[in-house]
C-alpha cells in the first residue's frame, strides 16, 4: 500500500467510518448467537419443562416467531435506537437500566483499576529492565506471569478474607455503606457525583468501596504492563541512539529516565487499546466477586434469572462500548504517534 | 569429512534447539527460560497424572460426603485441605475437578484449532476480498471481551461439556486465524512455494504440502499460550455456575461454592484456587519460553 501523509482529522474520520462494519459485525454475530445458535432463548429462559403454551406466548411477545430478517432489521433498529426493550424479570426499561445505573458503576471501577494497574505496572516494568536479569527483574517477572495466572475471583476472595474480614480495613462488597444514600444523579458515578454536589463523606465511602475491586482487577491488568513496559525498555536502552548518548558521556541514570523511559512509556497507549476487552471482561468477575452493581454483575444476573432481553441488551451495549472505546484510544495513539496516520 | 560432520552436528544442534533446550538440564546454562519451560512441563504432567490416576489418588468418593466427616472440619492429615458443610472431601473434590478443566481446554482448543488454522490457511492464500472480509469478521470477534462471548454462548447452548468446549472455542478461533493467516502471507512469498508453483502444483497442493508444514510449526507456541487462557476461561464459566452440571467437581465451581464460608471456612475457596494457579502458570511458562525460543525478539547483546 502506498504511504500516505493523512492529517489527524482524515484519520479519526476513517477510524469512525471503519467503526461502523465493524459494530454491524459484531451485533450480526451477536444476533446469530441468540438466534440462529442451536440453543432456544425461550427454552433457556422459562427451563425444560415450561408448559407448551406459555413458551409459544412469549416467544410471540419476543417476536422469534417472525421469519428472520424481520427479526434481523427489528433487531438492527432496537440497536441504533437504542431502544432495548423492558427487562422481563422487572419490567424496566433495558436502556435505562444498564446506562443510568449499571454501566456508570463499571465505568468507575475499570477507571479505577486501570489506575492502579499502571501505577504497578509501569514502575515495575522499569525497575525490571534497568535490573535485566537481576534478583529484582526475576522477582517481577514472576510477578507478572503469576498475577496473571490468577483468576480474578479468587485473588478477590483472599484480598476480601485478609483485608476485609482479618483485619476489617474495607468493605467486602457494595458501592455504598448502607445507611448512606448514593449521590444525586449527574453521571452516575459516585465519586464523581459526590464530589460535585460537595458531599465529602460519601466520596470517601464510595472510593472506600471501591478500593479492593479496584485493586483486585488492577494488580491483575498490570501483569500485561509490567511485560510491555520492560520489553520496551530492553529494546529502547539498546537503541542506537541511546547508545550515542551514552557514549556522549551522558550519566547513566539520565539515559535510562530522559531518553529510554520515555520512549518506552510511548506503547502504554497501545496496550490500553488491547487491554480494553481484558478489562471488561475482569470487570464481570470482580464486579460479581464484590457485589458491586455494574454491567457484568447485571449480565450474570439476568442469566441466572432468564432475563433475555436484559442480556440482549447488556451485550449490545458492550458491543458499542468496545467499539468506542477502542476507536477513542486509536485516535489517542494516532495523536501521540503520527506514524500510525496512513 | 570431520569438519563436514561437526558443520553437521551444529546445524542440527541449532535447527532442534538442543542447546538451548536440553543444555539447561545438563549443566549450568545462561538461559533461564528453558529451564523454566521444564518446571512447566513437569507442573503439567503432574497434574495430567492426577487428573489420569484421580480415582487412585482421591481417599474418598467426590460425589458423596466422606464417611463419618464433620462439616467444616479445617485441613487436617485425615482430611489434606478440609470438608465442606456437608462433610465432602475437599481433597478428593478437588483431585477429581482436575479432570474437567483439562477436558475442556482441551477440546476447546482443537475445536478453535481445526477451524481456525485452514480457514486462516485458505484466507491468507487465496487473499482479495473474501481474505479481507474474513479477517474484518474475526478481528471484530476479537475485540470483543472473550469471557462475556462465552458467558452468553454457555448460558444459551445449556450445560455440558462439549458446549463449554464450544464457547471457547468460538472466542479463540480468532487468534488462530489471524496467525495462521499472518504466517500464511509471509510464507507464499517465499522462493521454494514460488518453484512449487512452477513445476505445476495444485493450489490444493501448495497448501497442504508447501505452506501448511511450515505454517504448523507456530501452532504449538500458539497452543501453549492459549492453553493458560482457556483454563481460566473455563474456571471463571464454572465459577459464575454456567456449563459445567451442578454436583460435579471442578475448580472454579469448588471456589464458588466456598466463597458463601469465606469466614467460616476459608479453604474451601483457597485450596482449589492455588490448584489453578499452578496450573495456569505451569502453561505460561511452557508457552513464554517457547515464544522466546522461537522468536526471540529481544537478542541479548554480549557485547554490551
Amino acid at each position: 500500500m502506498a504511504e500516505r501523509k493523512g492529517s489527524l482529522r482524515s484519520y479519526i474520520l476513517s477510524r469512525i467510518i471503519l467503526a461502523i462494519p465493524m459494530l454491524l459485525i459484531i451485533i450480526t454475530f451477536v444476533f446469530f448467537i441468540m438466534r440462529v445458535a442451536p440453543g432456544d432463548p425461550v427454552a433457556a429462559m422459562l427451563g425444560p419443562h415450561a408448559p407448551l403454551a406459555y413458551k409459544e406466548k412469549l416467544r410471540e411477545e419476543l417476536g422469534l416467531t417472525l421469519p428472520l430478517y424481520q427479526q434481523y432489521l427489528n433487531y438492527l433498529a432496537q440497536v441504533f435506537t437504542l431502544n432495548l426493550g423492558s427487562s422481563l424479570t422487572t419490567g424496566d426499561s433495558v436502556a435505562t437500566d444498564i446506562f443510568v445505573y449499571y454501566f456508570p458503576a463499571t465505568l468507575e471501577l475499570t477507571i479505577f483499576s486501570t489506575i492502579v494497574a499502571l501505577g504497578v505496572g509501569i514502575p515495575l516494568g522499569k525497575i525490571a529492565a534497568v535490573k535485566r536479569d537481576k534478583k529484582a527483574d526475576v522477582v517481577i517477572r514472576l510477578f507478572g506471569i503469576i498475577i496473571y495466572a490468577l483468576p480474578i475471583y479468587w485473588f478477590g476472595f483472599m484480598l476480601q478474607l485478609l483485608f476485609g474480614y482479618y483485619l476489617g480495613i474495607f468493605p467486602t462488597g457494595g458501592r455504598l455503606s448502607p445507611g448512606i444514600t448514593p449521590p444525586p444523579h449527574i453521571t452516575g458515578l459516585y465519586t464523581i457525583d459526590s464530589l460535585l454536589t460537595g458531599n465529602i463523606s460519601t466520596f470517601l465511602d464510595a472510593l472506600w468501596h471501591l478500593a479492593l475491586p479496584s485493586i483486585t482487577l488492577g494488580l491483575i491488568l498490570s501483569g500485561v504492563f509490567i511485560r510491555t513496559i520492560r520489553v520496551n525498555m530492553l529494546n529502547t536502552l539498546q537503541s542506537d541512539y541511546v547508545q550515542a548518548a551514552r557514549a556522549r558521556g551522558v550519566d547513566e541514570k539520565e539515559v535510562i529516565n530522559r531518553h529510554a523511559y520515555r520512549n518506552a512509556l510511548v506503547p502504554v497507549v497501545t496496550i490500553m487499546g488491547m487491554e480494553i476487552a481484558l478489562l471488561f471482561a475482569g470487570a464481570v468477575l470482580t464486579e460479581t466477586t464484590y457485589s458491586f452493581k455494574g454491567m457484568g454483575y447485571l449480565l450474570v444476573w439476568s442469566i441466572q434469572n432468564r432475563d433475555y432481553t436484559m442480556v440482549q441488551g447488556a451485550v449490545i451495549v458492550y458491543s458499542i462500548i468496545i467499539i468506542l472505546f477502542s476507536g477513542i484510544i486509536d485516535i489517542i495513539n494516532a495523536y501521540i504517534d503520527p506514524r500510525i496516520r496512513y | 569429512m570431520d569438519e563436514d560432520n561437526k558443520r553437521l552436528m551444529d546445524y542440527i544442534k541449532r535447527k532442534f534447539m538442543v542447546n538451548w533446550l536440553f543444555g539447561p538440564l545438563f549443566r549450568e546454562g545462561k538461559n533461564t527460560s528453558a529451564i523454566l519451560v521444564w518446571v512447566g512441563f513437569f507442573i503439567l504432567l503432574f497434574f495430567i497424572i492426577i487428573a489420569v490416576f484421580a480415582p487412585f489418588i482421591a481417599p474418598y468418593n467426590p460425589l458423596k460426603p466422606a464417611p463419618g466427616a464433620p462439616s467444616f472440619a479445617p485441613p487436617s492429615l485425615k482430611y489434606p485441605m478440609g470438608t465442606d458443610l456437608l462433610g465432602y472431601d475437599l481433597y478428593s473434590r478437588v483431585i477429581w475437578g482436575s479432570r474437567i478443566p483439562l477436558e475442556v481446554s482441551a477440546l476447546s482448543i482443537a475445536f478453535s484449532l481445526i477451524v481456525g488454522m485452514p480457514v486462516g490457511l485458505i484466507s491468507g492464500f487465496i487473499g482479495g476480498k473474501i481474505d479481507r472480509v474474513l479477517v474484518m469478521v474475526m478481528d471484530s470477534i476479537y475485540a470483543f471481551p472473550g469471557l462475556i462471548l462465552a458467558i452468553v454462548m454457555t448460558a444459551l447452548l445449556g450445560p455440558g461439556l462439549i458446549n463449554v468446549a464450544i464457547s471457547i472455542a468460538v472466542v479463540y478461533i480468532p487468534l488462530y486465524f489471524r496467525t495462521v493467516r499472518n504466517h500464511t502471507l509471509s510464507v507464499k512469498q517465499e522462493l521454494y512455494v514460488e518453484s512449487g508453483r512452477a513445476i505445476g502444483a495444485t493450489k490444493l497442493q501448495l497448501i497442504t504440502s508447501f505452506i501448511a508444514p511450515n505454517v504448523i510449526l507456530t501452532v504449538p507456541v500458539l497452543i501453549s499460550l492459549n492453553a493458560a487462557d482457556a483454563i481460566l476461561t473455563e474456571a471463571s464459566l464454572s465459577f459464575l455456575g454456567l456449563g459445567i452440571p451442578p454436583l460435579t467437581p471442578d475448580w472454579g465451581r469448588e471456589i464458588s461454592d466456598g466463597s458463601y464460608y469465606l469466614q467460616q471456612a476459608p479453604w474451601l475457596a483457597f485450596f482449589p484456587g492455588i490448584f489453578i494457579v499452578l496450573l495456569v502458570v505451569a502453561l505460561s511458562l511452557i508457552g513464554e519460553g517457547l515464544n522466546d525460543i522461537v522468536n526471540p525478539l529481544i537478542k541479548r547483546r554480549e557485547s554490551l
